[in-house]
């Protein structure tokens, strides 16, 4: 497949994936801290920029944006290259997306501390770094697309598919999402008022993960599942169906955030009988993948790599069953607001998300650096166990406190009365909310080891040629 | 070079960007615009008060503040939600609210009908070290707001860009706003929002009673 004559444009995409490393780790840090905050609230420091309201979009922007768009936008990069036998069509362009990126990701997270927020969700930026932002993208869209134009292979592979759509949706609704008038220089409104700025809202939210945390990983994760696990995509033509489901299907699901809200009722119902749609083509996609991946059980089975991609793909088939699941009227009354929405959040975010990045990252750096072999295979093994026992100690006690605060802040005694009061279930759950916070450690120690790994693989391991690299 | 004629979206960018901008776009088309650019029904009719100088200035600390992190403001209409929070929710109650600050997360209680519900004297004390009234509370503390006093810079801009959105400000109103806001401490600005939510649309049940 590969040709000898084409020079690919790696350096950018090395850029680009230490940029996500770097994210990845900060972003989680700051999300460890959040959640020790939920148990000791001293923590907040009694300081205005520390304190938790300020610190979580530092957190939400420092994954969502620093980590996941910067491994999306550098890998897609290297995967256009190779897939369409071509380098990229402008390397400034990619340099200007990536300088811009990272300056606006850098501004969010000081301006947040400080205060600037527009309040909403995954979108607080306010408005000097949305326009930013909206650049970046609108040039990454053009890098990306005129790269496609340039290929020399008559197929466009299913990974550049969703790529594109991560490209598309994101930048529509992004833009659409951030209407708003400047007050002054680091303040806005919205052009939406109340429900209908709601409705974008989260028009906008559920599509930052439809678009950013599920199709652009999972074009990563076509491309890369199938270079770890050295066999062809199981079914070529369940990704295309994979594919129209996500596009078709996520854009609509947004207003399943809204269930029993002062929404209009009828756009409730198009997100529940969306997101209950949507299982279909996301267990087709996850149904895909585990059969790429099982068609080489012999490295399935030594293979820490393939294990991670392995997992992942279990964690994408549990959160695609949870997230109907919790869209459905009955469910949603118990869970929304409650602490089993931040762990099903997690569970896609941690699970599906992070255990897919974690291996890109494990097979990718060497390859960029053309290093010989990853530096510590055992480090790799005890990252891998502290990241399953991160996720579960933070998905099942979120679970717990969830579904439990949820029953009590319904549950009314026989005379009517509400049986428990607010305070209850704080108490309740505060055990809770430790287990979960030693989870977010183990999974962000495990980050730690992974990112001392990799660099020392790239400083002490020795220079090779491309064929002869594994990891 | 291959052609451009009678591709699929495998084999043609400008087929897969149209397609795909399409495909993913008719949501918008669909709920996503008709809601926006209608005005909700009954719009004059609603019971929403646009807030005072002072509460905007709260309002905007409680959005800088980040406080919409852990609190709701949206009571659904289910009977144990009412029971804890009050009167649900409803559309035209917010549609002044620039931009909607329903939140997605109750770490701490629904503030939709907080209005008056505590005295002043307790939110101070709430605000300069929750734990000292509840002591369960893992909110955090914001001695600063009793320190810091607003310019009132911002709030009359404020209030002419909520004026061209149709917020009905009169001319008066944010040429006065400035005075009503300078040199305020940020607590009482904040405590005046927090004791103003709900009070406008708990009003006229109250006068259908009588």
């Amino acid at each position: 497949m590969e040709s000898q004559a084409v020079e690919y444009d790696l350096k950018v995409v090395r850029y680009f994936i230490v940029a996500a490393l770097w994210w990845i780790l900060l972003g989680t840090v700051v999300g460890v801290v959040l959640a020790a905050q939920l148990y000791w609230p001293v923590l907040n420091f009694d300081s205005e920029h520390f304190q938790f309201g300020r610190l979580r979009p530092v957190h939400t922007t420092g994954v969502i944006f620093g980590f996941v768009v910067n491994i999306l936008v550098g890998t897609s990069l290297y995967v256009v290259q190779r897939t369409g036998r071509t380098n990229l069509y402008n390397k400034s362009l990619a340099w200007f997306v990536f300088w811009t990126w990272q300056l606006a990701v850098v501004l969010s997270v000081i301006t947040f501390p400080l205060g600037f927020t527009t309040s909403k969700e995954y979108a607080e930026q306010e408005w000097p770094i949305d326009i930013l932002m909206a650049v970046s993208l609108v040039m990454y869209a053009i890098l990306f697309f005129a790269t496609l134009v340039r290929r020399k292979e008559n197929h466009i592979f299913v990974s550049n598919w969703f790529y594109a759509g991560f490209i598309i949706v994101v930048l529509f609704i992004f833009v659409i999402n951030n209407l708003e008038i400047p007050v002054s220089g680091w303040k806005s409104l919205s052009i939406y008022a109340g429900t209908q700025d709601a409705i974008v809202q989260w028009w906008w939210g559920h599509n930052a993960v439809g678009f950013i945390l599920t199709a652009g990983i999972i074009g990563m994760n076509y491309y890369f599942i199938s270079k770890v696990c050295e066999r062809p995509i199981y079914s070529y033509r369940l990704s295309v169906i994979h594919f129209w489901g996500i596009v078709g299907f996520y854009t609509w699901v947004g207003t399943h955030h809204l269930i029993y809200t002062s929404v209009p009722v009828w756009i409730q119902n198009i997100g529940i009988i969306m997101s209950l749609i949507l299982w279909l083509p996301s267990w087709a996609g996850a149904f895909n993948s585990m059969m790429t991946i099982t068609s080489n059980k012999e490295k399935l089975k030594t293979d820490y790599l393939l294990k991670f991609y392995f997992w992942a793909v279990i964690y994408y088939a549990l959160a695609t069953f949870e997230g109907p699941l919790l869209a459905i009227r009955w469910f949603n009354m118990v869970a929304h607001n409650s602490e089993w929405i931040v762990g099903h959040v997690h569970s896609g975010a941690l699970g599906w998300v992070g255990f897919s990045g974690i291996a890109t990252f494990y097979y990718l750096i060497p390859r960029l650096w053309e290093r010989k072999q990853l530096w510590s295979q055992k480090l790799l093994k005890l990252h891998y166990y502290f990241a399953h026992i991160g996720v579960l100690l933070y998905i099942v006690s979120l679970w717990v406190a969830g579904i439990g605060e949820g029953y009590m802040w319904l549950a009314q005694t026989d005379n009517g009365s509400l049986q428990y009061s607010f305070v209850d279930t704080m108490i309740f759950k505060s055990p809770w909310m430790f287990v979960r916070f030693l989870g977010g450690a183990f999974f962000v120690a495990g980050i730690g080891l992974m990112a001392y790994n990799l660099y020392k693989t790239v400083t002490t391991q020795p220079v090779v040629a491309k064929e002869a690299i594994r990891v | 070079m291959f052609s451009y004629m009678s591709k699929d979206f495998t084999h043609s960018v400008v087929i897969l960007i149209s397609t795909t901008t399409f495909v993913g776009m008719l949501s918008g088309l669909v709920w996503v615009l008709p809601s926006v650019l209608s005005t909700p029904p009954g719009y004059d009719q609603s019971l929403a008060k646009p807030l005072t100088a002072l509460e905007l200035a709260g309002r905007d600390i409680y959005i800088n503040q980040g406080c919409h992190t852990c609190h709701t403001m949206m009571v659904r209409p289910l009977d144990h939600e009412i029971k804890r929070y009050g009167r649900a929710s409803e559309e035209l109650d917010d549609i002044y609210e620039y931009p909607n600050l329903w939140g997605s997360k109750r770490t701490g209680p629904d503030l939709t009908n907080l209005g008056r519900k505590y005295s002043d004297k307790w939110h101070e004390k709430h605000l300069y070290n929750p734990r000292d009234v509840v002591p369960a509370s893992v909110m955090p503390s914001y001695p600063w707001l009793f320190e810091q006093t607003l310019s009132g810079d911002v709030v009359g801009k404020t209030m002419t860009v909520m004026q061209t959105l149709g917020v009905p400000y009169s001319d008066e109103d944010i040429s006065q706003a400035r005075i009503q806001v300078e040199g305020k401490l940020k607590s009482q600005a904040l405590i005046a929002y927090l004791q103003s939510l709900g009070v406008d649309t708990r009003q006229l049940p109250e006068k259908e009673e009588k």
